[in-house]
């Protein structure tokens, strides 16, 4: 009997972005880095468990948005291209600094690296990263759980209760077609919880989902185990409080292990420190330069000197560090119960793009994790919150408190001077959708190709991402841009179904560029 | 491409082809006109002269920032001394409450500023942007008219309100009102005088408003003081909660046990006739547990004894990781990660302004430095079907023979044949190059130079 639970759980989420009607689209890089530095990482340390017969439990939430992407043909082909590309430039640079033997031992490190992530991307799994994900949850190592449809704020739509239930029930539709089964969990989008939401819960019957700290512990009662023990609210799905102490270790400018020395530089790229014309195939189609992944130095030091990249050190220090973080799993565990006289679960809960794409090292450390705790310690047991609940299904009831995991723990970061602006019509369309819903529920074929359409808009309009990038200042263009596009084709569908009109050529290009969900059922607004 | 080869395909083919460049409205034109518009299309500007005429449009948009940031210098000013003397702590309630129009918000909550100022990890550079296909979807309306008066708690100390009155219907309200004014009055709940009363300036559309009392629900109304004395109201918003920013005085603690694996219907039906109105599902199971119901799954585990000491120890740990979240603000690492991934590819823009050079050189440093090494280029032309190695190895040649080759130089001496043969194989041509490099530095010389406005982890 272990004295304790560790969970670790990783947010894989990026905005749904895919435009057809570019050759190239700079901000479909988010998605080609994120498979090859993190979520092939991460398949590979699965896969690695799997062989070795490491028991291992992980969980994941994959966002209905990141699975439509990953799902997409037209963006599996453009993965391919961006990794045959860079394939091709560290060939090159094998030519190039073949009398540099640091150099050249990185050339070759990451020659390796994106012919395995190919490798794996199209033999391995047939270009369909979900279906591997998927594997490793049937195997029962891996929990998969869902997120708002489109990563939706849904605090700030819950005046229309419609919209909240939309984004719910359509990120469980969708998650049965991903992976044949429902759902046993949510990661709400920003953690952002209002009392109330766990009744849409639980109609899907989503047992569980996670929140910040602050939300358990401000909650009504006053929570017993505080953290350490999930609480049913008083719709039956139970909540979990994040862990402040092991996610500070992992995420602390400061304190966290990846600032470490020996680990990779995330900012060095030869995308912006190689000559121009050199470079040039490898950048941005228009000229502009930007991170290509191939990255050659570590971190060494508050020193503008930077020294080559070691894999080796840098693998004993994520072996360290993984030991590290076990030791104080352990202590914690040990000092939590001996007061609370029953096993204290930690939740800890992670971006994982932080994981590969930020900490290069983050996929061994978890690697190192995973094996260490199998086989180094008997203290604690790796656990999934499904698991967990199984194994122990009385909890505390209690209400927890509205809050988010965003700086400062409510709503501000989504609702400031940048991006207070969207609620207004992000209401209007979320209203009007109900409206259109009610009204027109036995429309002819095409007047349901509109409302798909409509519903689709509005769920790409309402993601918190938008508001994010608003807010943190970079790459606002985009995200107004993409507000505002969502929103006016919302509109003009909404006056076209209304006037018995419908553009169909218009509709076709529309459904041709967001075709996100395809078979998203509008009923969900009525 | 050119019209003929345009006009060779068919008109399917040339549909998708003007889908793709994002034309709209071609799907009624003949096949000729069709393949004109795809033609002229491609005649749009193009490599380089699309990207400074891209850059001119950034260059042009951050004039008008400027020019926009000049026209409110007060607003500036006023961030900064806020920023200077407010601790980086949770907000605390004003003495005297006052509430602020939203475009001024920036200036009371410098807590935020600080943060977002710790996790600058790239310059704020303007980017310039792809150029939209253009769909004409118009612009957004500055309202829609519907009266709605929208409130919501954004966090314990602050509401937020905004109201959907187009301009027009602003006005006439106003000329209905004795005194000119629109007013907004928030109320706590089951308190009939208004806790506070705003006046709506003319171009204000949506108000923070500051309150002293966490874990309270709030309501506002918007309206105006009609001539007979009776105030009118326009709109009543909804009920608004601010959440609790303690830990709940309420130590009792009821448990229940739900099994995860029977489904919630099923749970419904198995109690289906003992709940009562209005009851939620688990305070039904709770209760049901306690009165000796009779559920087809085991109930309760053993829970451990709960004492005071045990309670209060617990507390020792989360009050000080409490205290230290509220520091530090929640997760604000998780929004640094994020907006670095967003600013990754905005700061690959940032050179787009000096590409022929390295992105950094120019930036200032503090203190004096140097750094310097060296990169060989070989380059040179033959027959554009010849077969050319470098080293042995055989390097693709350009689609006019010509060829080029970059290898990273350091200390050392290199030997580096580069061979010709021609394409039948009967000629050949060879070079034998030797290079060899010595660097001898005085004072503190280095090879790489960490890109300024780039910091690393470790620095951050």
């Amino acid at each position: 009997m272990p004295q304790g639970y560790v969970a670790l759980i990783l947010h894989a989420h990026l905005p749904f972005v895919r435009h057809p009607e570019y050759e190239d689209f700079l901000e479909e890089d988010w998605l080609y880095e994120a498979i090859t530095e993190t979520y092939i990482p991460i398949i590979k340390v699965m896969e690695g468990l799997v062989r070795d017969n490491v028991d291992f439990r992980l969980t994941m939430s994959l966002t209905p948005p990141l699975c439509s992407m990953l799902l997409d043909p037209l963006l599996q082909e453009r993965y391919i291209r961006h990794i045959t590309r860079l394939i091709e430039l560290t060939e090159k640079e094998i030519e190039r600094t073949k009398w540099d033997r640091a150099f050249n031992d990185l050339a070759w490190f990451y020659h390796n690296r994106f012919q395995e992530a190919r490798a794996t991307f199209c033999d391995g799994y047939g270009r369909n990263l979900v279906g591997a994900f998927r594997k490793f949850q049937e195997m029962g190592k891996l929990e998969i759980i869902t997120c708002g449809a489109t990563h939706g704020f849904l605090p700030l739509m819950a005046e229309h209760p419609e919209a909240v239930r939309a984004q719910i029930m359509i990120a469980r539709d969708h998650y049965r077609q991903c992976f044949g089964c429902d759902p046993r969990g949510i990661w709400l989008p920003e953690c952002a919880y209002l009392p109330g939401i766990e009744k849409y819960l639980q109609e899907a019957d989503i047992r569980w989902f996670i929140m910040d700290t602050h939300g358990i512990m401000f909650g009504h009662p006053r929570p017993r185990y505080g953290i350490y023990a999930p609480v049913f609210t008083s719709s039956a799905v139970a909540a979990f409080g994040r862990d402040v102490e092991s996610s500070k270790q992992v995420w602390s400018s400061e304190e966290g292990y990846p600032g470490d020395v020996d680990y990779r530089d995330f900012y060095r790229d030869v995308g912006f420190d190689l000559e121009y014309d050199y470079i040039k195939p490898y950048i941005h189609p228009d000229g502009i330069r930007c991170f290509t992944g191939v990255k050659y130095y570590r971190i060494t030091g508050k020193t503008p000197n930077k020294e080559p990249y070691n894999r080796h050190w840098a693998m004993e220090k994520a072996a360290s560090h993984a030991g590290n973080f076990m030791f104080n799993r352990e202590k914690q565990v040990e000092h939590l119960h001996g007061i609370m006289k029953r096993p204290p679960l930690i939740i800890s809960p992670y971006d994982a793009e932080l994981y590969g794409h930020w900490w290069f090292e983050g996929p061994d450390f978890i690697n190192y994790f995973t094996r260490k705790v199998a086989f180094d310690q008997n203290v604690f047991k790796l656990t999934t919150p499904t698991e967990y609940l199984r194994d122990y299904p009385t909890q505390q009831i209690i209400e927890p408190s509205a809050s988010s995991w965003g700086n400062k723990g409510y709503w501000e970061v989504w609702l400031e001077g940048s991006n207070a602006w969207i609620y207004p019509h992000l209401h209007v369309a979320a209203q009007r959708m109900t409206e259109l819903a009610r009204n027109y529920k036995n429309g002819d074929h095409l007047t349901q190709r509109g409302l798909k359409q409509a519903a689709r808009e509005l769920l790409l309009a309402q993601s918190s991402d938008w508001a994010f990038i608003m807010k943190t200042g970079t790459m606002v263009p985009y995200a107004v841009k993409r507000t505002k596009d969502h929103i006016l084709r919302f509109t003009r569908l909404y006056d076209q179904i209304k006037s018995h009109h419908i553009d169909e050529p218009w509709l076709a290009s529309i459904e041709w560029r967001d075709n996100i969900f395809p078979d998203v059922n509008y009923h969900y607004y009525e | 491409m050119n019209k003929a080869d345009l006009l060779a395909k068919t008109k399917t083919e040339l549909l998708k082809i003007a889908q793709r460049l994002g034309l709209r409205g071609v799907s009624t034109l003949k096949k000729e006109e069709l393949a004109d518009r795809i033609h002229d299309a491609h005649q749009r500007p193009k490599g380089a002269a699309a990207i400074a005429q891209k850059i001119a449009d950034a260059v042009k948009r951050r004039a008008v920032r400027r020019r926009a940031d000049a026209d409110e210098p007060e607003t500036v000013v006023a961030k900064v001394a806020a920023t200077a003397k407010s601790p980086s702590r949770r907000p605390k309630v004003p003495a005297s409450p006052r509430p602020v129009p939203a475009h001024d918000n920036g200036a009371t909550q410098p807590s935020t500023e600080l943060s977002a100022h710790k996790f600058d990890v790239s310059p704020a550079a303007p980017a310039p942007r792809q150029v939209f296909h253009e769909e004409h979807l118009g612009e957004l309306p500055d309202a829609y008219g519907t009266g709605r008066l929208f409130l919501t708690a954004r966090d314990p100390h602050w509401l937020y309100a905004y109201w959907d009155l187009s301009w027009q219907q602003m006005a006439d309200s106003r000329g209905q009102a004795s005194d000119g004014r629109l007013l907004l009055r928030v109320y706590e709940k089951n308190h009939d005088d208004p806790i506070q009363v705003l006046t709506l300036g003319h171009d204000s559309r949506n108000w923070y408003i500051p309150v002293n009392k966490a874990a309270t629900t709030y309501r506002a109304e918007l309206g105006y003081w009609r001539h007979d004395g009776q105030f009118h109201v326009i709109s009543h918003s909804r009920e608004t909660t601010t959440p609790p920013d303690a830990v709940s005085p309420d130590t009792t603690a009821r448990f229940v046990t739900i099994p995860i694996d029977i489904a919630f219907r099923d749970l419904f039906s198995i109690i289906r006739g003992h709940m009562r109105a209005g009851e939620a599902l688990a305070d039904a199971l709770h209760r049901l547990q306690l009165a000796g119901f009779r559920f087809p799954f085991k109930l309760g585990l053993e829970l451990g004894p709960w004492t005071a000491e045990q309670a209060a120890e617990l507390e020792r740990i989360l009050g000080g990781d409490l205290f230290r979240r509220i520091q530090m603000g929640s997760f604000e690492i998780s929004e640094w990660l994020r907006r670095r991934m967003q600013e990754e590819l905005s700061s690959g823009m940032f050179s787009a302004f000096s590409p022929g050079g390295s992105s950094w050189s120019a930036a200032p440093q503090k203190g004096f430095w140097f750094a310097v090494n060296a990169e060989l280029i070989i380059y040179g032309a033959t027959e554009p079907d010849a077969k050319v190695t470098v080293d042995g190895k055989p390097i693709k040649l350009r689609s006019d023979g010509t060829f080029s080759f970059h290898y990273s130089f350091p200390d050392g001496q290199y030997q580096l044949p580069v061979v010709a043969v021609s394409k039948a194989g009967d000629d050949k041509r060879e070079v034998q190059l030797t290079f060899e490099r010595q660097s001898r530095a005085k004072g503190e010389v280095g090879t790489v130079k960490q890109p300024a406005h780039l910091k690393s982890p470790a620095t951050a």
